[in-house]
């Protein structure tokens, strides 16, 4: 027995070692966060302001981002601007406002659309409009549209940044191939209907027609080309939205073309969420299906991935019915309000030039966003891109086109996360053959519901009135 | 009749096996073919090359993921290790009042699930300014009640008689856990180390809410990174670093199998 334990007395010295090199290393981590925060992955060069962005752009969309950065720090040598991607648009939001007055808040973010209201609600940025009456910025040169969709009160409170319109996308070469008529500019749902029916009937079912995404944004920009608005108060823009308009004549007669093309056997149902997205991508992209609407952002994948030629036209209208236009979709650029004036000074320097003829036309160039910017038209690397692939002026022409009112301004309140669940979850029993005003009053029944507790505890500071 | 039997087991293994393999197994082969193909849904292409895995290695942060992987499963693991093994020594060795009560108190910890823990555990980290270091991702997990736990039933199996032999030879607590207690008890520690390695490698989503750039994130939240929301994703670089991502947690596997392989034969004291 003794014998033994001096034989496991001897043996695995390793553990000491491994042990004492564990112990020094919890030390220095109890003893040195600081020096462990350190570290980044771009050095700030010397005497530069560094300021943080963080954004939601990825893939093809961030690399174009990247560029306009590194030629905003080429063209000036007071500050650095660092962007960062920190995930979707949703995940982003919240990791905003969970890290506010922490070592990481950044001093410029990137919000979408509908998280507006969620900002003024945290109450932690500076309005757009004061840089623009210091500098007399020319706000005329962005389109009213993206001016509209983040201004309350005609108070500028960020920089619209990325905009979008959803479009319709057709693929040219399989309407050719089975004898189909182009579609229009500014199409019908009956026009659209017939063409899905055919693209199937023709193909003997090898192509699928048509698809929408289980999307809430979709639909929404649906009922706003039949200009109804999404909530009550002028699109939430007058006043705190009181009231979801979910169930509505506009959106029950978009979801009964939806059920008739389903019964026609013309439509794809790929679900929802992001998988859903991927898939009705690749549907498209390997000829499997006609006929999908999206943002026109997703153009620059289709630019670079169809072996086939597309064509994008608006969004549809009811037969009958005047097209009203949509709102716009994507993003804007919120400038943080904790952070020194010099940093929120260098924030606002890099917007400016964010919201450049130049900037804005290689954005649009890069990924299928609009440019916001009335002069990119007219900027080289824009016009040309046009002229080779008139698609590009899709979105922008829709945007113009659009009627001025609330509907095409977009909705402005704080729950479009939850009105998004009920709606999604309304498409989803319509899809499967529901009853249409049932679900989508259930739907709204819910929304209303949560805008009323949102409004109960934090009405003062969504409250833009105030 | 044997060979009966034989190709009978075989078969269900090897069917077995294909279905356990062939997720991983299209993984490699996804990796191997251009974008544009898997986005055609065309997986017989004959266009394989490892260009996936240069533009992986090019085009994204997979290197910098991986060794952030690294350093923080490796701190977490020695930092488990640590702690847990001196809280478990504890529980068996030394007499004290209220221990039976106190060791049931840790499980009861076992039973909160970290989801619950999240938000407490999020807002200590930020007040300390450790959002985005190796700090905030390591320190949280420094101690489990499951490691502590599943070390109490190792050492539990050490005879009494050694504790006594030792005591008799005049061994102090330090030497007789260095000397007796670990050795003893290897191949648990193993296991231990190996799975704690494995959990936080797979970690998710702690670092999701704690980091904020690419010098401390790890493999799994970078991967997700990778995937585009709006637009296209590039499959085939995303599946080409899943498979980079995979071969340390292999090595580690087949490193370890030996010991996993002793520690389930190991039982009992062996005198």
């Amino acid at each position: 027995m003794i014998t033994m334990i001096q034989a496991l007395f001897k043996v695995r010295r390793i553990f000491f070692v491994g042990l004492a090199a564990g112990l020094i290393m919890i030390c220095g981590l109890l003893q040195l966060p600081g020096v462990v925060q350190a570290g980044k992955s771009v050095p700030v060069p010397a005497g530069r302001t560094e300021i943080t962005f963080w954004h939601a752009m990825n893939g093809p969309n961030e690399k174009v981002l990247q560029k306009i950065v590194a030629q905003f720090n080429q063209k000036q040598h007071k500050y650095w601007v660092t962007p960062i991607y920190e995930g979707s648009y949703g995940l982003l939001q919240s990791k905003y406002t969970n890290t506010l007055h922490s070592n990481v808040t950044p001093a410029l973010v990137q919000i979408d659309q509908g998280n507006g209201a969620a900002m003024i609600g945290i109450d932690n940025y500076v309005p757009m409009q004061k840089f623009i009456d210091r500098d007399h910025f020319d706000t005329g040169q962005i389109y009213p549209s993206a001016i509209r969709a983040y201004s309350i009160k005609g108070q500028l409170l960020s920089m619209p940044f990325n905009s979008s319109t959803a479009v319709l996308y057709y693929n040219k070469d399989l309407f050719k191939k089975y004898g189909i008529k182009p579609l229009s500019q500014s199409p019908t749902y009956s026009e659209v209907r017939a063409a899905a029916q055919q693209l199937t009937q023709k193909s003997h079912q090898d192509v699928k027609g048509i698809t929408l995404q289980i999307y809430d944004w979709l639909a929404n920009e649906l009922v706003a080309n039949q200009n109804v608005s999404v909530v009550d108060h002028g699109n939430g823009r007058e006043a705190v939205a009181t009231k979801s308009n979910m169930n509505t004549p506009e959106m029950r007669r978009t979801f009964q073309w939806v059920q008739q093309m389903i019964k026609d056997g013309s439509f794809q149902n790929y679900g929802t969420g992001s998988s859903a997205s991927a898939n009705q991508m690749a549907g498209f992209l390997s000829q499997k299906l006609g006929i999908f609407m999206q943002s026109s952002a997703a153009m620059s994948s289709i630019n670079k991935s169809a072996k086939f030629h597309y064509g994008v036209c608006y969004m549809p209208h009811p037969d009958g019915v005047k097209a009203n236009g949509v709102a716009i979709g994507g993003a804007s650029l919120w400038i943080t309000k904790e952070k020194d004036k010099a940093i929120q000074e260098g924030a606002w320097q890099f917007v400016k030039y964010a919201a450049s003829p130049v900037a804005q036309a290689q954005w649009q160039v890069g990924t299928g966003y609009i440019a916001n910017n009335k002069r990119s038209l007219q900027v080289p690397v824009l016009a040309k891109a046009i002229a080779k692939n008139p698609n590009l002026k899709v979105p922008v022409d829709q945007l113009l086109g659009a009627q001025q009112n609330a509907a095409s301004a977009g909705p402005f309140y704080a729950n479009v996360a939850d009105a998004a669940r009920y709606l999604q979850i309304a498409e989803q029993q319509i899809y499967a053959g529901g009853n249409i005003a049932t679900a989508l009053a259930t739907a709204q029944k819910q929304t209303n519901q949560a805008i009323a507790q949102t409004n109960q505890t934090s009405y003062d500071l969504l409250n833009f009135n105030r | 009749m044997t060979w009966l039997k034989t190709i009978n087991r075989y078969f269900w293994l090897i069917f077995l096996a294909v279905i356990t393999i062939a997720p991983i197994l299209l993984g490699v082969w996804a990796s191997l073919l251009p974008t544009a193909d898997i986005a055609a849904g065309n997986f017989m292409s004959t266009h394989i090359s490892l260009a996936n895995y240069i533009g992986a290695i090019q085009t994204t942060p997979v290197l910098r993921y991986i060794t952030n992987s690294f350093v923080t499963s490796t701190l977490i693991t020695l930092g488990e290790l640590v702690f847990c093994t001196l809280a478990a020594y504890v529980f068996v060795f030394i007499d004290f009042r209220c221990k039976k009560q106190l060791f049931f108190v840790f499980l009861i910890t076992m039973m909160l699930p970290f989801e619950a823990q999240i938000i407490p555990n999020f807002q200590t980290i930020r007040s300390f300014g450790w959002l985005n270091s190796y700090a905030g991702l390591t320190i949280p997990f420094f101690a489990s009640a499951f490691g502590v736990f599943m070390l109490r039933q190792a050492f539990l199996k050490i005879p009494s008689e050694l504790q006594e032999y030792s005591e008799i030879l005049g061994m102090n607590h330090t030497r007789f856990l260095m000397g007796i207690v670990l050795p003893y008890s290897r191949s648990t520690i193993v296991t231990f180390v190996i799975y704690m390695f494995l959990t936080h490698w797979n970690a998710y989503l702690w670092p999701l809410i704690t980091t904020f750039t690419d010098a401390y994130r790890p493999t799994q939240v970078g991967l997700k990174q990778l995937q585009a929301e709006d637009t296209f994703s590039n499959w085939g670089v995303i599946m080409a670093t899943a498979i980079l991502i995979l071969i340390p947690t292999l090595i580690v596997l087949i490193i370890g199998q030996r010991y996993f392989k002793k520690g389930l034969n190991v039982g009992g004291a062996k005198g």
